[in-house]
C-alpha cells in the first residue's frame, strides 16, 4: 500500500510538473494570427492557394527559428485563412471571423474586389491590411491602415512597355482582356501607353471571362493583319487556349501578356511549337533555389505547381510580419506605419531589394516596390530576358 | 470571312445539338428539366482527363468511357432520386440544381481548382474554301454529326425508342399498351447522360477542364431547347444549328457578349410569342 501511495504521488508530482511547465512555454511563446483572406476554391483557386500556402511556409519558416520576438516577447505565427470565392459578401464573411472570433489584427487579401467591399471597416476596426488587389483606388491618403504588397500595372506598366518597344521590333498591336473592373482599367492603361510609344492599336477587345471559344473573336482581330497579340491580364488557362486557337488560324506574330503569369500553363495547354517566343511577364525567376524550395512545399500541401504569384505574395506577408515586428506591438496597430518604414530595404523570396514605394501616383507611400521579370518561352522552357521595378 | 463565320458557327452549333437533345429528352418523357445536365458534360471531360491524359488510353476509347461513366451514373441518380419526381416540373428543377451543385464541388475536391488540359490528339488544320478548320474541331463535328443519325436510327426503328417516343406523347395510353414507364424513364436518362458525357468528352481537349466547365454549355443547350421547343428533338437540332450560326455571325461582327444577349432576347421572344418553341408540342 506505501508502495503504491508512493507511485500515485510521484506520478502526481511529474504530472504537476509537466503541465506547470507546459503553460510557463505557452505564457513565453504567444501568437501572432496573420489573417489571409483569399479565393482557396473557384476559378481564382490558383491565386488564393498561393496566397495562403506560401504564407504557411513563410510561418513554418520562422517558427521553426524558434518564432519572432516582438516587444520583448517570443510570437509563434499562425496563419490563419478563409475563402472568400473571390466575391465580395464571402470577403465580408470572412473579416468579421477573422476579426471578431479570431481576433485577428493583420490581414493580407488577394483580390480587389475583397479589398473593396472591406475598406470601409478597417480605418474603425484598426486592423492592417496588406492587399494584392489592383483597383487603384484601394490606397488613398485617407486610407491609413491599407498597404499593398505589390505595385499594380498603373505603377509598372510604364517600365515593361518602355522596355517592349527597346527590345522588340512588332508595332501592330490587338488588345485582348477579360472583361472585369480592372482588366478595363489595365486594357485602357495598355491602348494608352501603346500609343505613347508608337504602336498602331488596331482594336481593343474586352470577352467574357466564362468564354473558350475565341474562333468568333479570332476571325475577326485577325482580318486587321496584327503582328502582336497584348493579352493583358487574361487568366493561365484561357491564356494557353488563346494562344493554341491563334495559332490554328495561321497567326505567326509576337504574344505579350504583361498582366499575368501565364507561360507554364500556355506551355502545356498550347504545346511547344505554338508558345515559342510568348512573352510573359513573371513574378519569378523559376531557377531560383529559394523559390524552388517554397514551391515543393505547396506541392506537398496541395498536390499541383503553385501559380507564381506565391512569391509576391509570400513577400507581402512578410513585408506585414516585418512591419509587425519592428513596430514592437502585435495589439497596437497604430504603430504599424512606423514598422513598416523601419522594415525597408529588405530582401524579397528571390533576393531582390524590396523598397517602398506608391507615394506620386496614390498620394500615400503605402505599397511595396516589388520587381516583375520578363520571360520568353523559348523551346519549350522560360528564359528571362528582363526585370523592371 | 464569311466562309469562316460559317464554318465556326456549324461547328459551334453541332455540339450545341448533342448537349440539347439530352436536355430535351429528359423533359420530353420525364417532364424534367435537368439543371445538372452540365456536369454530365463535365464528368465525362473529366474521364478523358483521366484516361487519355494521364493513364495514355487511346483517345476514343476515353470519350466512349466518358459517356459509359456518365450514363451510369444518370442510370442510378435516375433510379434513386428522379424517378420519384418525374412529371413534377419544379420539384426536378431543384433536385437537378441540387446534385449539379454537388456533382461540381466533388470535382472540385477531387480534381482541385486549376482549369487542366489534356494533349490534343489532333492537331493543324485544313482549309474549306476561304476558312480555316481546325481537325480537332473537324472531328469532334464528325463525331457529332454520326452521334445525331445513331439517334435518329435508335429512336425511329429500334423497339425502346418507339417506346420512349410513345411514353413522350402519351403515358398513360402507352402504359395501356404494355409499354413499361419505368425503363422507358431509366433508359431515357441515361442516354441524356451519356450525350451530355460524349459532347464534354470530345470537347475536353480543345477547351480547358474544370469543375466549371459544364456552366456555360449548360446554359446554350437550355436556349437551344427553349428555341426549339422543349421536347422536340428535331427542334434541338434546328435550335442548336440556329443559336450556333447566330452566335458565330454576332460574336464575329460586335462581340461574344452581344451574341450572349442576342441568345436570351431570341428566348424573350420565343416565350412571348410562340411558348412552344419552333418545332415543340403544347404542354398536356
Amino acid at each position: 500500500m506505501r508502495r503504491t501511495f508512493m507511485k500515485f504521488g510521484l506520478s502526481a508530482i511529474a504530472l504537476s510538473a509537466a503541465l506547470l511547465s507546459g503553460a510557463a512555454f505557452a505564457q513565453a511563446q504567444q501568437t501572432l494570427k496573420i489573417g489571409i483572406i483569399a479565393p482557396l476554391t473557384g476559378p481564382a483557386a490558383p491565386w488564393g492557394l498561393a496566397m495562403a500556402e506560401g504564407a504557411k511556409v513563410l510561418a513554418n519558416d520562422y517558427n521553426a527559428k524558434g518564432g519572432l520576438s516582438i516587444g520583448g516577447k517570443t510570437y509563434k505565427v499562425e496563419i490563419v485563412a478563409y475563402d472568400d470565392k473571390y466575391k465580395a459578401q464571402d470577403a465580408v464573411s470572412a473579416y468579421q471571423r477573422l476579426v471578431n472570433r479570431d481576433g485577428v489584427k493583420h490581414i493580407a487579401i488577394a483580390a480587389g474586389v475583397s479589398t473593396l467591399a472591406i475598406k470601409p471597416n478597417i480605418e474603425n476596426d484598426k486592423v492592417v491590411v496588406m492587399t494584392a488587389g489592383y483597383l487603384a483606388n484601394l490606397l488613398d491618403p485617407n486610407a491609413k491602415y491599407m498597404y499593398r504588397m505589390w505595385g499594380i500595372p498603373a505603377d509598372y506598366y510604364p517600365g515593361i512597355y518602355r522596355w517592349l518597344k527597346d527590345n522588340t521590333k512588332e508595332r501592330r498591336v490587338v488588345i485582348l482582356g477579360p472583361d472585369d473592373e480592372s482588366q478595363r482599367e489595365m486594357v485602357a492603361l495598355s491602348n494608352k501607353l501603346l500609343k505613347e510609344h508608337g504602336y498602331n492599336v488596331l482594336s481593343t477587345e474586352m470577352y467574357d471571362k466564362g468564354l473558350k471559344d475565341f474562333l468568333p473573336l479570332l476571325t475577326r482581330v485577325l482580318a486587321t493583319k496584327p503582328d502582336m497579340i497584348d493579352l493583358g491580364g487574361t487568366a493561365p488557362a484561357t491564356a494557353a487556349v488563346l494562344v493554341r486557337q491563334a495559332r490554328e488560324f495561321g497567326y505567326k506574330g509576337q504574344f505579350f501578356i504583361p498582366g499575368s503569369s501565364a507561360w507554364r500553363e500556355i506551355m502545356d495547354g498550347a504545346g511547344a511549337a505554338a508558345s515559342e517566343g510568348v512573352l510573359n511577364m513573371v513574378y519569378v525567376d523559376p531557377t531560383n533555389d529559394n523559390y524552388k524550395r517554397f514551391a515543393a512545399e505547396f506541392r506537398k500541401a496541395v498536390g499541383q505547381e503553385p501559380n507564381e504569384s506565391m512569391a509576391p505574395y509570400t513577400d507581402g506577408v512578410n513585408v506585414l510580419i516585418q512591419s509587425i515586428v519592428k513596430s514592437g506591438s502585435v495589439e497596437d496597430t497604430s504603430q504599424f506605419e512606423a514598422g513598416f518604414r523601419k522594415a525597408f530595404p529588405m530582401k524579397s523570396m528571390q533576393g531582390d531589394n524590396l523598397t517602398i514605394g506608391g507615394g506620386m501616383a496614390h498620394g500615400i507611400d503605402h505599397q511595396v516596390a516589388a520587381f516583375r521579370y520578363i520571360g520568353a518561352i523559348r523551346g519549350g522552357q522560360l528564359k528571362i530576358i528582363g526585370k523592371i521595378q | 470571312m464569311f466562309e469562316q463565320i460559317l464554318v465556326n458557327g456549324l461547328l459551334a452549333g453541332l455540339i450545341y445539338v448533342i448537349m440539347a437533345l439530352g436536355f430535351t429528352l429528359i423533359f420530353g418523357i420525364m417532364r424534367i428539366v435537368n439543371f445538372a445536365h452540365g456536369e454530365f458534360y463535365m464528368l465525362g471531360a473529366v474521364v478523358v482527363l483521366v484516361l487519355f491524359g494521364q493513364m495514355g488510353w487511346p483517345f476514343f476509347m476515353a470519350v466512349i468511357a466518358g459517356g459509359v461513366v456518365s450514363g451510369l451514373l444518370g442510370l442510378v441518380l435516375e433510379r434513386l432520386l428522379f424517378r420519384r419526381i418525374v412529371g413534377d416540373e419544379m420539384a426536378g428543377m431543384i433536385m437537378s440544381l441540387a446534385i449539379g451543385i454537388i456533382l461540381q464541388s466533388v470535382a472540385l475536391i477531387v480534381f482541385g481548382p486549376a482549369e487542366q488540359t489534356v494533349t490534343r490528339p489532333f492537331s493543324g488544320t485544313w482549309s474549306l474554301g476561304g476558312a480555316m478548320v481546325p481537325w480537332d474541331r473537324t472531328i469532334v463535328a464528325l463525331c457529332a454529326l454520326a452521334i445525331i443519325v445513331v439517334f435518329y436510327i435508335f429512336l425511329k426503328f429500334s423497339r425502346l425508342g418507339l417506346a420512349m417516343q410513345a411514353v413522350a406523347q402519351d403515358p398513360d395510353t402507352s402504359s395501356l399498351m404494355g409499354v413499361e414507364s419505368g425503363s422507358v424513364y431509366a433508359a431515357s436518362f441515361s442516354i441524356a447522360c451519356v450525350l451530355a458525357g460524349l459532347g464534354g468528352a470530345l470537347m475536353a481537349p480543345i477547351y480547358t477542364i474544370g469543375p466549371y466547365m459544364g456552366e456555360l454549355p449548360m446554359l446554350k443547350a437550355f436556349v437551344v431547347v427553349i428555341l426549339g421547343g422543349l421536347g422536340s428533338l428535331p427542334g434541338a437540332v434546328a435550335g442548336g444549328l440556329l443559336i450556333g450560326l447566330s452566335e458565330s455571325v454576332l460574336a464575329t461582327h460586335l462581340d461574344a457578349t452581344a451574341a450572349l444577349i442576342a441568345s436570351f432576347v431570341i428566348v424573350l421572344l420565343v416565350v412571348i410569342t410562340r411558348p412552344t418553341g419552333l418545332m415543340g408540342r403544347s404542354v398536356r
